[in-house]
């Protein structure tokens, strides 16, 4: 009704953070919050889709780059920017699996 | 108990999935690559020889050992990566238990690539396709598949290692 919701998470990119199946609760009104370096994002990224990524930094031409937390995670430069108009939410709270 | 709650409501809602990718394609791994650069590092040795048989060298000819030379180069990086590239995200503490060889092994095909890339060596290029065989062998063995060998089907007819998917 007001565009928050919950999702599930698959992958293990963001673990330890946000551990694979976990359940995140998305919040869609970004004026809101303040977006800064480790914030978590539900994006849709033109490669991969819908994505849970961290923000790594916001550039100068006000560009998004994210990351993971993993070691195996996509790098931050084969990800590439995403603009704002592509970022769904911002994560507010995660439940991980028992 | 709040994720079983959540959990349930997933069922019935089917709430979206948002992906946390690892590194893509997950788990497409197969040491064919690397078995073809070294075959093709070979190849460019045996054509370099050819042109070091040539009492001298046309313009063409340059411009062709130029082009060889870049090629053995590039694949000589190429079989770097490809082992490096399963070396580091396939190969893990099972099969490193099962075959303690492979970090030498890798080593060595690092080393046999270097090596390769330096001088026009056939006998250094078949020292790679040996080593990078070998680490092909090991791959498919950690993978319950069974190998043969055969000289591959084109120049330079060397022996490779090739899974027996039929079996």
């Amino acid at each position: 009704m007001f565009g928050f919701h919950f999702c599930k998470v698959t992958g293990v990119s963001m673990s330890p953070r946000i551990p694979e199946n976990s359940y995140v609760f998305v919040v869609p009104w970004l004026k809101i919050f303040n977006l800064k370096e480790g914030s978590l994002l539900k994006v849709f990224h033109p490669r991969y889709g819908l994505i849970v990524k961290s923000l790594a930094q916001v550039d100068r031409n006000g560009l998004f780059w994210l990351k993971g937390h993993h070691k195996t995670s996509v790098p931050i430069e084969k990800l590439g920017p995403v603009g704002k108009s592509q970022i769904q939410g911002k994560v507010l709270w995660i439940f991980p699996p028992k | 108990m709040l994720y079983n709650i959540i959990a349930k409501l997933d069922k019935k809602l089917h709430f979206p999935v948002v992906m946390a990718h690892c590194d893509i394609p997950c788990k497409i791994y197969d040491p064919i690559n690397a078995q073809i650069s070294a075959l093709t590092i070979i190849r460019m040795v045996d054509l370099l020889n050819e042109l070091k048989a040539k009492p001298s060298l046309t313009l063409d000819d340059q411009a062709q050992f130029l082009r060889l030379v870049n090629q053995k180069e590039s694949h000589g990086i190429k079989v770097k990566e490809e082992i490096g590239v399963i070396w580091g995200d396939y190969i893990k503490t099972p099969q490193l238990t099962q075959y303690p060889e492979l970090h030498t092994l890798v080593h060595n095909i690092m080393l046999a690539s270097s090596q390769a890339k330096q001088h026009i060596s056939r006998e250094s290029a078949q020292t790679l396709l040996k080593h990078v065989n070998r680490f092909a062998e090991i791959f498919w063995a950690t993978k319950q598949v069974s190998t043969f060998t055969a000289n591959c089907p084109y120049p330079p007819a060397e022996p490779v290692i090739y899974p027996n998917l039929q079996a």
